[in-house]
């Protein structure tokens, strides 16, 4: 479907948002209107975040309610 | 390209079938990863975990103290960039007094058939202009063009659905004029349409008889972003068990707000009420307009 799209653009804002420190974990909102996998969202996330500051990062992928599709937060060293 | 469903970037293509020129559409492509190989380190009992880069040596103890660590709040829209460009989409049709549909559906339930007959009916009256999203082929763009409209042809590749910067490029080529109205067949598909604005004014889903009354209650999402469910190939009603007062009914459940109409693209059924929804929608749009 269109998890790796949705993906590129989680590393977008984490990417923006880490500012050069380093990424340990990653918190996403995903609504259960979404029709959005989280399997798909980690495989995805797995493979774009190798390489880059988010590189090993855990994905916490947080169940919500309607059509909300969010990244919470991000968990930096330092 | 994505392992899991084959969707990949950087493959979507326009087409202008007045002049037939073709643009390639340069998306944002992924860094290259490899899924081969296996991780070279482990957890520890704390949960953190620590990588290696020298060969096999998993026998060996690492003293750690925690480091520290900042939670940075963004709550940020995952699909900001899509909105954005839908944003601009939008104010662009509300200046130029543009009527913009999203016409979404299931493969097969008869979007382009429709498009053909509403083209047809309202050629003499309107400027009308079409961009189609298929995965491949030019055949949708030809048959609305044939059929009197001036088209672009969206080729998404693998991808499953039209976004609002795939609809902003091909606005580039058709250059709908002031006044006229602009249908978008999205790729036919229920789930992900819905999931991404294009700037469109309304949303309209085409559910067909063949298919089935549940699905209203079975794709949500689809059903409550739309503003109008055309029910269509109703004179196929004597050979199909679908229950239209039932389907109604769940449309509703769905989307309380959500207007229905029975149509039939191949007889001409339930057409003229379709198309006074059309001039509803065209007055509701140019009374946003403040030109």
């Amino acid at each position: 479907m269109h998890e790796l799209a949705i993906v590129e653009s989680i590393m977008e804002l984490v990417g923006n948002a880490a500012a050069g420190q380093k990424v340990l974990k990653v918190t996403v909102e995903v609504g259960r209107l979404t029709c959005v996998s989280p399997e798909a969202l980690e495989f995805g996330f797995s493979l774009l975040a190798e390489g880059t500051s988010a590189d090993g990062a855990e994905l916490e992928i947080m169940r919500v309610a309607g059509n909300q599709l969010n990244v919470k937060s991000i968990e930096v060293e330092g | 390209m994505c392992e899991t469903c084959g969707c990949g970037a950087g493959e979507a293509t326009l087409s202008d079938l007045q002049t037939g020129a073709r643009v390639e559409l340069e998306q944002q492509v992924p860094p290259q990863a490899t899924a081969t190989g296996h991780a070279h380190g482990h957890f520890h009992e704390d949960g953190s975990y620590h990588e290696h880069d020298h060969a096999h040596e998993h026998d060996h103890h690492h003293d750690h103290t925690a480091a520290p660590t900042t939670v940075v709040e963004l709550n940020a829209r995952i699909l900001a960039k899509n909105d954005n460009a839908a944003a601009r989409n939008r104010a662009w049709f509300l200046g130029r007094e543009i009527l913009a549909l999203n016409l979404m559906s299931a493969p097969g339930a008869g979007k382009t058939t429709l498009l053909e007959r509403t083209i047809a009916a309202l050629k003499e009256s309107q400027s009308l202009f079409v961009l189609e999203g298929d995965q491949a082929t030019d055949n949708d763009g030809e048959r609305v063009k044939a059929a009197g409209a001036a088209a672009v042809q969206i080729n998404t590749g693998s991808g499953c659905h039209l976004d609002a910067e795939m609809v902003a490029h091909g606005l580039t080529l058709l250059k709908p004029a002031i006044g006229s109205l602009l249908f978008i067949e999205n790729v036919g598909n229920l789930v992900c349409p819905a999931l991404f604005d294009l700037g469109e004014h309304k949303r309209v889903a085409i559910l067909s008889v063949t298919e089935g009354d549940d699905k209203p209650l079975k794709y949500p999402h689809m059903f409550r972003a739309a503003d109008l469910l055309l029910l269509n190939k109703i004179d196929l009603l004597p050979y199909v068990d679908f229950d239209m007062a039932r389907a109604t009914a769940n449309a509703r459940r769905t989307n309380p707000a959500i207007e229905v109409i029975p149509v039939s693209a191949r007889t001409g059924e339930g057409m003229g009420e379709w198309e006074q929804w059309i001039a509803r929608a065209q007055a509701d749009a140019r009374a946003g307009a403040f030109i």
